[in-house]
């Protein structure tokens, strides 16, 4: 009797934990297709392919299937320093935080000024963030133009201070993802990195 | 430590006035009001040229974006020591097509960091930012005395973004599992048949 039990616990502790770290990596997996896919679509829309030796009819065909893309990001988000590129979504919806950052409902647009708001998840693409520091380079590239922020600081703050989230004056950027990093459920603190617009 | 900084004076002096030999000479001749210099009162460093509309005289200047809305631009004057002037709003209009290093570009392609061309009145605090038609009227925006007020400092946003998954958990739970899977096999293996 006893072993059947533990023959039953067994397989139901290893078909459960193989499972759950199976819908992880699918999950991780989906997350990096979906970074690498959505910053190949958007360079291949920013920079057009050499079209002097196509036909009329491929040019044609090939603007319309640019135009059919659905939900492709506004804009790419580099940290050199840090080795991060990720695509910037509309939202901060979950799907879009799974395959890349996304802009903060409510405060500035990639190119409009203000303060741009871009939350990423602190276990995915942002965790690289724990090593930021000022002066490091924070680059935007959007379709019309490639913007360079400067970080000015980091600071810790609880969840309900929405004071980095106010708008500025002048550009700037405002990166949020939650702390500590390393933290079971959900994390009771945001970290914030804020950069300033670099005129060239 | 004196002679270097009347070497200096001097220095800072022939700069000055190197570059200001080199304005067109419609900039030097141009007679701004009291108003205008109140407003700006770097106007006659940063003027590049001076144009005739209407009767009216402007000097064009360059001013960099700061922020677009689809009604409002706001720029920041460049001043001839590369500084720049508080910012100020101007108006436009949502199918305007502004003149962006010569390219003709519409509203909402427009981004922050870009170099405009923009008119500043000479005689009526006014400003408009050069279109890419050219014979296209141009509205001024009135320039008011106080500099453009600062946003409130009040996020517009109701909450932080919620950037935690529950992919961690989930992993830890995952690899928990395992292990008291490995323990029972470990159990089955010694006790007795």
């Amino acid at each position: 009797m006893r072993e059947r039990i533990f023959a039953a616990l067994q397989y139901a502790c290893l078909a459960t934990g193989a499972l759950l770290i199976s819908m992880v990596a699918l999950a991780r997996l989906d997350g990096e297709v979906g970074r690498q896919s959505a910053i190949a679509s958007f360079e291949a829309t920013v920079r057009a392919p050499d079209q002097s030796l196509w036909s009329p009819e491929r040019v044609k065909d090939y603007e319309a299937s640019l135009s059919i893309v659905k939900d492709e990001p506004l804009a790419i988000l580099r940290i050199p320093d840090l080795g991060l590129e990720v695509p910037v979504y509309a939202t901060s919806s979950e799907l879009h935080l799974n395959r890349g950052a996304g802009l903060i409902e409510g405060m500035g647009l990639p190119d409009k000024g203000g303060n741009l708001g871009i939350a990423g998840h602190r276990d995915g693409f942002f965790r690289v963030l724990k090593d930021i520091a000022p002066g490091e380079r924070i680059e935007i590239e959007t379709k019309n133009r490639r913007h360079v922020f400067r970080v000015v600081s980091t600071e810790i703050v609880e969840a309900t201070d929405l004071r980095p989230l106010a708008d500025t004056a002048d550009p700037t950027i405002t990166l949020v993802t939650c702390y500590p990093f390393y933290f079971l459920g959900h994390a009771p603190q945001r970290f914030i990195v804020r950069g300033t617009y670099e005129w060239t | 430590m004196k002679s270097f900084v009347t070497l200096g004076g001097i220095v800072l002096a022939l700069v000055s006035a190197a570059a200001f030999a080199q304005q067109p000479a419609a900039c030097q001749r141009v007679v701004y009001s009291a108003e205008v210099l109140a407003r700006f009162p770097n106007i006659k460093a940063a003027c590049l040229d001076v144009i005739n509309k209407d009767g009216k005289d402007y000097a064009v200047v360059k001013a960099n974006l700061v922020r677009a809305t689809s009604r409002k631009m706001t720029v920041r004057v460049k001043r001839s020591d590369g500084t720049l002037t508080d910012p100020i709003g101007v108006n436009v209009a949502p199918n305007e097509r502004l003149n962006i290093n010569g390219k003709p570009t519409a509203i909402q392609d427009v981004a922050i960091g870009q170099e405009l061309t923009a008119y500043i009145n000479v005689t009526d605090p006014g400003i408009a930012l050069a279109q890419a038609d050219e014979a296209a009227p141009v509205e001024f925006t009135p320039v008011p005395a106080a500099p453009e007020p600062e946003p409130a400092a009040v996020a517009s946003t109701a909450e932080m973004p919620k950037t935690a998954t529950p992919l961690p958990l989930l992993g830890t739970i995952g690899f928990v599992l395992l292990a008291l899977g490995a323990g029972f096999a470990f159990l089955r293996r010694r006790s007795p048949a």
